[in-house]
């Protein structure tokens, strides 16, 4: 049966979907499709792109290596404090991200919490450096990666680990054989979900790692510096940015929308 | 779940233990595979220690020599009938090679060959309890535990399995243990038998020891008699409701007293008459099975009845119905617990 629906609910419903595409169409219209590529080729948005690039996987790398043995204990090991631990590590994805970045940049400078004792190690993630892009953009992403791996875990059968159990496997063939690739769908949900938001990260890079051309200016900096100088040249990289979205979110797909 | 036993098994013949839904059966099974942790008490197979509470021993399940076919087969979801059957046999060192070769054979001798490229979505019911079978034999165990293998089958394709999982079985080595509620699988397969209720053992020993004198409402329905357990004087058993049966023969104290559903007689009204035992009830339940009636009769004392179906029309027996029932005390056989 086909429902009517009410007709203001469906001017709101209309007005919601003109707020979200009309923005997104209006940038498609006044992209310089001519000068699209000398654009995208020259030196500083090449820097830029390429930077991101780097940053975002590099971002995505520290997620999983923390992020997967963190969600497995959320989901598996019962102990005091488990649901503290859970919003602390959910906390970056509620948090205005230029207070994240204030806060690194407290704990990781010269002066700080962590930067007092490890600013001269090399590959230490001092302000304004690229380390600190990679750390501010796994700052806000990871939650995002432990989320949803931690609800993957969860609902998996751990009968399958018992019969893997029986069967001979120890714990590490039992991770590697049985629970990774029964999780593996959440996984790769999760880590699409990071790295875009990594990817994307531009209140908290900008306020720990700065604005520097080479250096820690990534494509959204980018673009905010562009805005000023070269309005038309800011909607080109934009365009580039929103395909990348785009393939994110065609990527997840039912996954997305059924996980979250 | 409080398990309190002590269990012997023999590596010739099969042992099956069976018993009502909650006995403690499956809980017993984890303990023995490993998967769960015992309280007290020690678990020992061919002389090895597998646990041992007063010394602290707990061999973790991959170590153990024990082999389980789950009740939901539990085949990995993201690998083939093949690989789901070497999976043992890698875990324990086997190279690849060597360990599909070996699956497919043991895939042959269960009689799914056929079906070794296919993911455990693709296989009927009969088919992956197969798989898994060869998954849990391929490791060679030193106990193989089955948990109510035929549970997921469909009625139908029942017997026919059961006659199969009876043969491959009795081919295996080792200590073969089925666990179980249906009272076909345990005839069709135990050699011996042994009977939870509760988390204890109520009785053990062959089938023909176990159903000659049933001690639990589990094996009176697999011999389909009537139990009745109470205080015996002499000629009457008083049960825990305060109801009484006049019965035959001289035993005193804790008894088990049974009858044969053909023994009981049922009437539209109050009878006179020899019998000693007459009360009224209704009836719960009629099942025709060919040219027998079965009556369950509910109220202060529980029957079921046997007549035929001529006997059934007369009485006009239907479900609800009110009925006397009648039970000569001779036809009773009473026993100590």
């Amino acid at each position: 049966m086909k429902r009517r629906p009410p007709t203001a609910v469906a001017i709101m419903a209309a007005l919601a979907v003109a707020m979200v595409a009309l923005p997104l169409v209006g940038l498609l219209l006044r992209t310089p499709w001519p000068d699209l590529g000398p654009v995208l080729a020259s030196p500083d948005v090449r820097q830029a792109l390429v930077l991101s690039a780097e940053c975002s996987v590099g971002a995505l790398g520290v997620s999983v290596v923390l992020g997967v043995p963190l969600a497995w204990i959320l989901a598996r090991v019962s102990f005091p404090g488990r649901s503290l631990v859970r919003a602390l590590v959910t906390l970056p994805m509620v948090l205005p991200p230029v207070v994240g970045g204030v806060a690194l940049l407290f704990a990781f400078g010269r002066r700080g919490l962590v930067g007092q004792y490890l600013a001269g190690v090399p590959g230490f993630p001092s302000p304004f450096t690229t380390g600190a892009v990679v750390l501010a953009e796994a700052f806000v992403a990871m939650p995002f990666l432990v989320i949803t791996a931690e609800a993957g875990l969860r609902q998996m059968d751990q009968r399958f680990e018992e019969a893997a159990a029986t069967l001979g496997a120890g714990p590490w063939r039992r991770f590697w054989t049985v629970t990774l690739p029964l999780v593996a769908p959440s996984l790769a949900a999760g880590a699409t979900l990071c790295w875009a938001r990594a990817l994307g990260e531009f209140g908290a890079t900008i306020t720990f790692a700065g604005n520097l051309p080479g250096r820690t200016q990534t494509t959204p900096t980018a673009i905010y510096v562009l805005l000023e100088s070269n309005p038309e040249h800011a909607v080109a990289v934009s365009l580039v940015l929103l395909t990348v979205s785009l393939a994110a979110l065609i990527g997840l797909r039912q996954r997305w929308l059924g996980a979250l | 779940m409080n398990l309190d036993l002590e269990l012997d098994a023999e590596r010739a013949g099969i042992l099956a233990i069976a018993g009502p839904n909650g006995a403690g059966k499956t809980t017993l099974l984890r303990a023995l595979a490993g998967l769960l942790a015992i309280d007290r008490g020690r678990v020992e197979l061919d002389g090895e220690v597998l646990d041992d509470t007063t010394s602290g021993i707990h061999l973790e399940p991959e170590v153990r020599p024990v082999a389980v076919v789950f009740q939901d087969y539990l085949l990995f979801p993201h690998l083939s009938a093949l690989e789901n059957v070497a999976y043992g046999l890698r875990s324990r060192g086997a190279s690849r090679s060597a360990a599909r070769q070996e699956a497919g054979t043991w895939l042959e001798r269960v009689g799914v060959a056929g079906m070794a490229a296919e993911r455990p979505r693709g296989l009927s019911g009969g088919q992956a309890q197969r798989v898994a079978l060869a998954r849990a034999l391929a490791t060679r165990p030193a106990l193989l535990l089955l948990d109510e293998p035929l549970a997921a089958i469909d009625v139908s394709a029942r017997a026919a399995l059961r006659r199969d999982l009876r043969t491959h079985l009795t081919g295996a080595d080792g200590v073969r243990i089925v666990v179980t509620h249906d009272p076909l699988d345990a005839m069709a397969m135990a050699d011996r038998l042994v009977v939870m209720e509760s988390g204890r053992i109520i009785q053990q020993g062959t089938l023909q020891e176990v159903t000659a004198r049933p001690r639990s409402r589990w094996v009176a329905q697999l011999v389909g008699l009537n139990l009745y357990r109470g205080t015996a004087s002499g000629n009457l058993i008083t049960l825990p409701e305060g109801h009484q049966i006049r019965v035959t023969g001289e035993t005193q104290g804790s008894a088990f007293a049974v009858v044969h559903p053909r023994a009981v007689s049922l009437h539209r009204q109050r009878p006179e008459g020899s019998p000693r035992n007459v009360w009224p009830g209704q009836v719960d339940g009629i099942d025709f099975e060919g040219d027998r009636v079965r009556v369950e009769v509910g109220g202060p004392v529980g029957v079921v009845a046997e007549v035929t179906p001529q006997a059934a029309t007369e009485l006009r027996l239907a479900e609800g119905g009110r009925v006397w029932v009648t039970i000569k005390a001779t036809e009773f056989e009473v026993y100590p617990t």
